[in-house]
């Protein structure tokens, strides 16, 4: 059986000290390369400045995330936790709502329908919406995994000052929201793949002249399915187990520091792959395929597209989550 | 940490899962305290003792 004691060993207090020292200089970086530095044409070494302060600064910044208080000690441990919770859940939210309304609503409704029609749509600009463009541009901040560890660490700040609490006040919906949301994504999953197939056979986009209706109709199925897989997946990781306890509850954390610590290298190594890619426009290498930078831009990028989807990430989560309690139920059977 | 809850279940002969309903968590979170590989929270460990009509100090010992 794996031991659930073992806690993952944090650096050194002196390491969080450094990485948030070496993140305000990186940042300062970003900002004197964005702000001053470009006006400067023919000029690429400050293109390097951007690359290191980008990849080194969220290099610190997780460095920071993972070392120790000053005094490290159990209840740290709880508001650490507790701040993870929160961070992910602020990440999962915020994904959701700028993906589905911020881009799969605005792109649904404005570009395809307007390029469709000739300009003749009805569609929603999400810009004439002020308030809500903000809104949505704030919460999309915290997608990124520097402004997602910066709040983590933050939050540890905040809540060991004015305390978590020791009693764990579950945020879960109630278990049978797991099953409903098992069946949402399963069947939106099914009703993409048929999408998809009609999508192969037919282009329904074509019709717009004769059957408006249907157009419209395919569109907004189109924008539902992926709103329907989100809530499905978020259903089945935001609800409770059967029996949802302490235990249950110290492997859900557990597998949340793993998901944190998964999403902050994907992002640094996309950050890496951004990075090579703007060097390599400028350096303008003659022959694309002889270079490095293209086929690590490609490896990330695919990597990128599956696995920092956080959905995607969210399935692989609760299917983990299944595995570890359904193994140690065995175990516990075959001990019994 | 060390605890006798294998022992003392073995005493009073009751299942993992009869102990399990009795104080409100799953069995595998009995399994995993029995095998030493989660150590409870002091609301268990209280409800555990109270159970057993036993003080923590004799359920639970530090190595």
């Amino acid at each position: 059986m794996r031991d659930y004691k073992k806690q993952l060993t944090l650096l050194p207090h002196m390491w969080q000290v450094v990485g948030l020292v070496a993140f305000a200089v990186m940042f300062a970086c970003e900002v004197i390369q964005s702000t001053v530095l470009k006006q400067y044409e023919g000029e690429n070494w400050y293109a390097y400045l951007e690359m290191a302060a980008l990849v080194l600064g969220n290099s610190f910044l997780l460095v920071a995330c993972f070392s120790q208080e000053r005094a490290e000690d159990e209840y740290v441990t709880t508001v650490r936790y507790r701040a993870l919770t929160i961070s992910v859940m602020i990440l999962i939210v915020s994904c959701g709502i700028t993906e589905i309304i911020g881009w799969r609503f605005h792109r649904f409704t404005t570009l395809q329908t307007i390029t469709m029609m000739k300009g003749e749509g009805d569609g929603f600009m999400l810009w004439d919406y002020p308030v809500l463009y903000s809104l949505l541009g704030i919460l999309g901040y915290f997608r990124y995994a520097p402004n997602l560890e910066l709040l983590y660490i933050v939050l540890v700040k905040i809540l060991k000052r004015i305390g978590c609490g020791t009693v764990y006040s579950s945020l879960l919906l109630p278990n049978r929201y797991k099953k409903t949301g098992w069946w949402l994504l399963g069947v939106s999953i099914v009703l993409v793949l048929v999408t998809i197939v009609i999508n192969k056979y037919v282009n329904v986009l074509c019709w717009y002249g004769k059957m408006l209706w249907l157009v419209k109709l395919y569109l907004w199925v189109c924008l539902v399915l992926p709103l329907m897989a989100y809530t499905g997946v978020f259903m089945v990781c935001l609800s409770r187990e059967q029996q949802e306890d302490e235990f249950i509850r110290h492997i859900r954390v557990r597998l949340l520091v793993v998901f944190v610590i998964a999403y902050a290298l994907l992002s640094i190594f996309e950050e890496l792959n951004l990075a090579g890619r703007h060097l390599y426009r400028l350096i303008e290498q003659p022959t694309i395929e002889n270079h490095g930078y293209y086929l690590y831009s490609h490896i990330s990028r695919q990597l990128l597209l599956w696995l920092m989807w956080i959905p995607g990430i969210s399935v692989v989560y609760a299917l983990v989550l299944r595995k570890v309690l359904s193994n140690n139920l065995k175990e516990s059977n075959d001990e019994k | 940490m060390k605890n006798n809850i294998r022992v003392e279940r073995a005493i009073l002969r009751i299942s993992q899962q009869d102990l399990a309903n009795a104080i409100g968590v799953s069995r595998q979170t009995i399994f995993a305290i029995e095998n030493e590989k989660f150590i409870p929270s002091t609301e268990l460990a209280l409800k555990l003792s109270a159970y057993f009509g036993k003080s923590v100090n004799d359920l639970f010992q530090l190595d």
